[in-house]
């Protein structure tokens, strides 16, 4: 077992990197200023943890920031969000290992898109954009209604 | 380790089996909602600013997601059983409730919350637990009891996955059952004791003794003990005499129990003072009955001892005011078919409703010696203005005149519950 310090060493190491990768997407802005009080509230209060993710996803979609920086970004911001939830309710390793295993499967899957997107034709955007949301419908139906 | 109940019977645990096959009712909680709202931002952000390229963003949201949804289904069975020391206890007592918890599989979070049947609890009836396989979880709380019997139905039991996006909540039925019984005071003997039942041989009781003392010879019948036959009688007579003997201190106590809904305020008071005269005639080694006159009414026989005392207090602990207004009656005919002659009476009432002083009078009518244990329901409200000062003295005023007018019915001792029902008796007999 881990004990309660080394959870909070941990919690706290990934704050770093999702304020670091905040930084490196927006600089020294509002955006960054906005996502890092609603970060630094969430131990206090779960909920602001959940606000931080909204608005760091809106402002990512608004400045056009995507690739590897912006995908680490979120990937941190999700990991850090989730390990205050495990955190406070003193959860064993293994959760930590599902969380940063389920939120790191995002980078070979991103990354196998991108090569599978060399080879086959070009696709019109608007076309893929339909058949993704559609997909994103579709799981979340088979979920919720689960 | 073991754990033994009652009567050294070994406590069943409830088993709740989440296997594969079995139809699992999976619900979103609301952590998932929230997860899902952070995820439909980008998305619906990209579609309507026209970035649509960004929309792998929702990746890592996805694949955490799909992990935690086709990894972590419960499989395996969950025994819960709950310990409770005893099932009796006296009404106020704080009693510990321990729930052990214990999965043959991997829980990493199982929610167990016991179902108390309003009951005040100490610390929380609620645990998470996080279990190894085979690993047996136990948390503990307190409960303060009431009079009464109290049926623990069972507990509801959630699990989830690491995570907390998913939640498979169930109702365990198991059965607990618990009697707070009422709490008795020190009192004395409101009546007395001496009587003239004719009785033969001795008394089934262990403190017969100085109080039996001889009352005639008569003809000995079958079923008489031999050691009561008078030999001298018998060579006199020719027939077989037996001696008959006459009891002075073993009157019949008779207590009822006026369980009328407008006695509400002063029931649990009530049934104190019955639980407590009936250990005090038990003591005196009085033989003792009851008539609880609730809606149907509930008649305990006069009879000794302990096994008899605690009859009647378990009748006593489940006892509820109901809508009666048939006491008069119920009295009446007890007195025709049931009741002991010469029986003492003692009558626990508020007097309040018309029935139950009726009732008295009826009693006193057939000729039994009477004696009234009255709670005062006045007394247990607290004047808060002038105003209430004031309609509580025109109140009492009123249950004076009441009880002088019943004062040719028996001995009536009006019983101000704040202060203790020895003083109350010591004040009318006093008089």
């Amino acid at each position: 077992m881990i004990g309660k310090f080394f959870r909070n060493v941990f919690t706290t190491g990934l704050f770093v990197l999702f304020v670091l990768f905040t930084y490196l997407d927006f600089g020294i802005s509002p955006e960054t200023m906005i996502v890092l009080i609603f970060s630094l509230l969430t131990p206090l209060w779960e909920l602001a943890g959940y606000f931080a993710l909204m608005a760091l996803g809106f402002f990512l979609v608004y400045r056009s920031i995507g690739g590897f920086v912006g995908l680490f970004t979120l990937i941190f911001g999700i990991q850090y969000v989730e390990s205050v939830y495990l955190t406070l309710r003193n959860a064993p390793p293994e959760h930590y290992y599902v969380l940063f295993a389920g939120t790191l499967l995002a980078i070979p899957v991103y990354y196998f898109a991108y090569l599978l997107s060399l080879y086959v034709p070009s696709l019109v955007n608007t076309a893929v954009a339909s058949v993704f949301i559609v997909l994103l419908y579709v799981l979340f139906y088979i979920i919720v209604r689960r | 380790m073991r754990i033994f109940g009652f009567g050294g019977f070994q406590y069943q645990p409830s088993i709740v089996l989440l296997e594969k096959h079995v139809e699992q009712e999976v619900s979103p909680t609301s952590k998932l909602a929230l997860y899902l709202v952070a995820l439909w931002v980008i998305p619906t952000f990209s579609f309507l600013l026209l970035r649509w390229n960004l929309v792998y963003l929702v990746l890592p949201y996805l694949t955490l997601l799909s992990v935690s949804y086709l990894f972590f289904k419960p499989k395996g069975k969950v025994e819960i059983w709950r310990v409770v020391s005893h099932n009796r206890f006296l009404e106020g007592q704080e009693v510990e409730v321990e729930v052990h918890v214990k999965t043959d599989f991997r829980v990493d979070y199982l929610h167990v919350h016991d179902l108390v049947p309003g009951l005040e609890v100490i610390g929380s009836p609620e645990k998470v637990f996080s279990l190894r396989p085979c690993e047996e979880g136990v948390f503990k709380y307190k409960v303060k009891v009431k009079r009464g019997i109290h049926k623990f139905e069972g507990f509801n039991v959630s699990y989830r996955d690491p995570l907390g996006f998913f939640s498979s909540d169930r109702f365990v039925d198991h059965f607990t059952e618990i009697v707070g019984v009422p709490v008795l005071y020190e009192v004395q003997t409101p009546y007395s004791t001496k009587g003239t039942k004719i009785t033969i041989g001795p008394l089934p009781s262990p403190l017969t003794g100085g109080g039996i003392e001889f009352h005639a010879i008569r003809e000995y019948q079958p079923g008489d003990p031999l050691k009561v036959i008078n030999w001298k009688a018998t060579a006199r007579t020719g027939k077989i005499m037996a001696n008959e003997f006459e009891s002075e201190r073993k009157v019949d106590v008779v207590f009822v129990v006026d369980a009328s809904r407008m006695n509400e305020p002063v029931f649990d008071h009530l049934i104190r003072a019955t639980a407590s005269l009936m250990l005090n005639a038990l003591n005196d080694g009085t033989s003792f009955g009851l008539l609880l006159a609730e809606r149907v009414p509930l008649w305990v026989r006069v009879d000794y001892g302990k096994r008899h005392f605690f009859k009647c207090i378990d009748f006593l602990s489940t006892a509820r005011p109901d809508n009666n207004n048939f006491i008069a009656y119920q009295v009446e005919h007890l007195v025709k078919t049931s009741l002991p002659p010469r029986a003492q009476i003692v009558y626990l009432s508020p007097l309040l409703t018309e029935e139950s002083r009726n009732a008295l009078k009826t009693l006193a009518r057939y000729g039994y010696s009477v004696v009234v244990i009255s709670p005062n329901p006045n007394s247990v409200y607290e004047p808060k203005t002038e105003e209430e000062r004031i309609a509580m003295e025109l109140v009492q005023l009123k249950r004076k005149v009441m009880l002088r007018n019943l004062a040719g019915y028996g001995i009536i001792i009006d019983w101000d519950v704040k202060k203790p029902l020895k003083v109350a008796i010591a004040e009318v007999l006093r008089k």
